[in-house]
């Protein structure tokens, strides 16, 4: 119980640093609407040249904006905040100061990031989301596949974290950050199903993109808000989802250990 | 306290090639060379003391901190802190050390003061009571108070580094490092950091290591001094003995009544092997080693020349004796 204050105490202060920055937050909001907007227009003008559609006009749409919303691969939650702070840490040669504190890098960081997940999913996404639900966009069948959609997006936000952290052991070697996250960031649209969903891809692409992690991070939730994964096929959607967080959380962990072992036996 | 045996540290550089095709030999097969930053450092530290750890820019201070603090794993030899294995035990070890770099920050640079103290408290674990005792008693001296709300943003270089020490405070370490921990400060605010270190090292009995490069902050406040140069150990005992076998220089200034006497009385010992002589107007300024020419032999010989209107002996300063060890040719 003390394990969980002290976890807390130290995510409160987390919370405090991002809150410090009011206006991100209404800017990544203005930034989501208008992606949203352009996807929701290419989507429409794609679908009216269509006389038959692998997936119905709403689902896709609904599919599409819902992925938006939870901008989980883009401008993923996980990504944003660690990203030019563990750069510049890295590059200073502060990253000296995390290793003289009583606890994990890793942990430290990952405090940080859920921190920041949670301020920001009251602050963008779920309004975001209830913007569309206004304007029209369906809400889940049933209550219980609202919880588990709620549920899947918290394991995505896992795999997210771990896929990120890894990405971030590259800044070692790597100056131009920007150039890699916009790498980055195509890749992991396409393969975590929020550009284009999954359902539209060839056959074999999909299979591949069906049995990466990404996947975890967006198309698994987003399908289950839709109702493309019902039913009984839930419980082994969110089970494959915890699989993939836990194996993809326990490499990024071992990773960075070799890193860090790298940077205190190499010297930065 | 603190046991360094035979600490050693090499580093990989990349030295880049020469002549022909040589960026894109550079590209391709980069050249690396070993550059040992530390070599042979062996110390002791009891509990309670006070060392200075000097040395020239880059002779291995820092490196040495950092193998101390369990940031930097050495190529060879041992250190110990409290039983502890720095790099070993690296997150039982910080709980047992206090760490100030002088260059860095520990500060969350956004919030309040008492936000990253807040962070610091769920960190170590301290219980409430002893944070809220820890924060009134070391702030007295400090003088943080008055700082806890205010924006680290907005913070003096000075203000700011009262409160990094106390953050580093915080937890009641058993060993405080300090790298640098006066760099850039006015006199007041190093005045006020040099007050805070002594007590804490008097009263509280914490072990303090400290790297600068202002040798007041050595005079007032580390009995001991270790000297690194070149990443070896050249010289470790208290500064009073120091200052007697090192400091054998003496300079006697003498203020005549006009610039001919001054020009007689220095034409009188001009010829001194050992000796020199430097004619300001009607001041003479003589240096030599006390070892080789007796002090009072000078004076008296001074006097029978002419009678001065004053006259002052001085020793060698600490930074001048330091300067003339730091000059010593590096060993082959």
């Amino acid at each position: 119980m003390t394990w969980l204050a002290r976890m807390i105490g130290i995510m409160a202060v987390s919370v405090r640093q991002r809150l410090h920055y009011r206006f991100d937050f209404f800017v990544t909001l203005a930034a989501n609407l208008i992606f949203s907007g352009l996807l929701y227009s290419i989507w429409r003008g794609i679908y009216s040249h269509q006389a038959h559609p692998r997936l119905p006009i709403q689902v896709l749409l609904t599919y599409v904006l819902v992925g938006q919303a939870m901008n989980m691969a883009r401008f993923g939650q996980a990504e944003r905040y660690g990203i030019w702070d563990q750069f510049t840490r890295i590059h200073s040669g502060d990253i000296a100061l995390d290793l003289i504190r009583p606890l994990g890098f890793q942990t430290q960081r990952f405090l940080e990031s859920a921190a920041f997940f949670g301020v920001e999913m009251l602050w963008v996404n779920l309004p975001t989301l209830g913007i569309f639900l206004l304007l029209g966009v369906s809400a889940t069948a049933t209550i219980s596949t609202a919880f588990a959609f709620a549920v899947s997006i918290l394991l995505a936000f896992l795999v997210s974290f771990s896929i990120n952290s890894m990405f971030m052991i590259t800044f070692f070697w790597v100056s131009n950050v920007w150039g890699t996250q916009m790498t980055k960031r195509l890749v992991l649209e396409m393969l975590a199903g929020t550009l284009i969903p999954f359902d539209l891809f060839p056959s074999g692409i999909r299979w591949v993109a069906e049995h990466l992690p990404f996947q975890a991070m967006a198309y698994v939730p987003i399908s289950i808000y839709v109702g493309r994964i019902t039913g009984a096929a839930i419980m082994p959607a969110l089970a494959s989802q915890l699989a993939w967080a836990v194996s993809m959380l326990v490499l990024a962990a071992m990773l960075w250990r070799a890193a860090l072992r790298r940077l205190v036996v190499a010297g930065g | 306290m603190i046991r360094a045996r035979q600490l050693r540290k090499v580093f990989q550089a990349s030295v880049p090639h020469r002549g022909r095709l040589a960026g894109l030999r550079n590209f391709l097969a980069p050249d690396s060379r070993e550059i040992i930053a530390v070599e042979d450092v062996d110390f002791t530290l009891t509990p309670g003391e006070s060392v200075g750890y000097l040395g020239p820019n880059g002779a291995g201070q820092s490196t040495t901190i950092k193998m101390l603090t369990g940031i930097l794993v050495p190529t060879s030899g041992t250190v110990e802190i409290g039983g502890l294995s720095p790099h070993r035990d690296r997150l039982r070890n910080s709980r047992q050390i206090g760490v100030v770099f002088g260059q860095r920050s520990q500060l969350i640079f956004d919030l309040p003061v008492s936000d990253s103290y807040e962070l610091l408290r769920h960190m170590y674990e301290i219980p409430l009571q002893r944070f809220r005792e820890n924060l009134i008693r070391f702030g007295e001296v400090l003088e943080t108070g008055p700082l806890l709300d205010r924006q680290v943003r907005t913070l003096s270089l000075g203000q700011r580094m009262r409160c990094e020490i106390l953050a580093s405070l915080l937890h009641e370490p058993k060993v405080l490092f300090l790298d640098e921990p006066t760099i850039g400060l006015d006199i007041v605010a190093k005045d006020r950091i040099r007050a805070f270190i002594q007590q804490i090292n008097h009263d509280d009995g914490v072990t303090v290591l400290l790297t600068t490069h202002d040798l007041a902050d050595i005079e007032l406040l580390c009995p001991r001094v270790i000297i690194i140069d070149h990443g070896r150990v050249i010289h470790d005992g208290s500064l009073i003995e120091m200052r007697k076998d090192l400091a054998t220089d003496r300079l006697v200034c003498a203020s005549m009544g006009d610039p001919t006497t001054a020009a007689a009385v220095a034409a009188a010992f001009g010829g001194e092997a050992g000796m020199n002589v430097v004619v300001e107007g009607r001041s003479v300024r003589l240096t030599f080693d006390q070892r080789r020419i007796g002090t009072l032999d000078v004076v008296r010989k001074l006097l029978s020349q002419a009678e001065p209107s004053d006259l002052v002996i001085s020793e060698e300063s600490v930074e001048a004796l330091v300067k003339r060890i730091y000059q010593q040719p590096e060993p082959s």
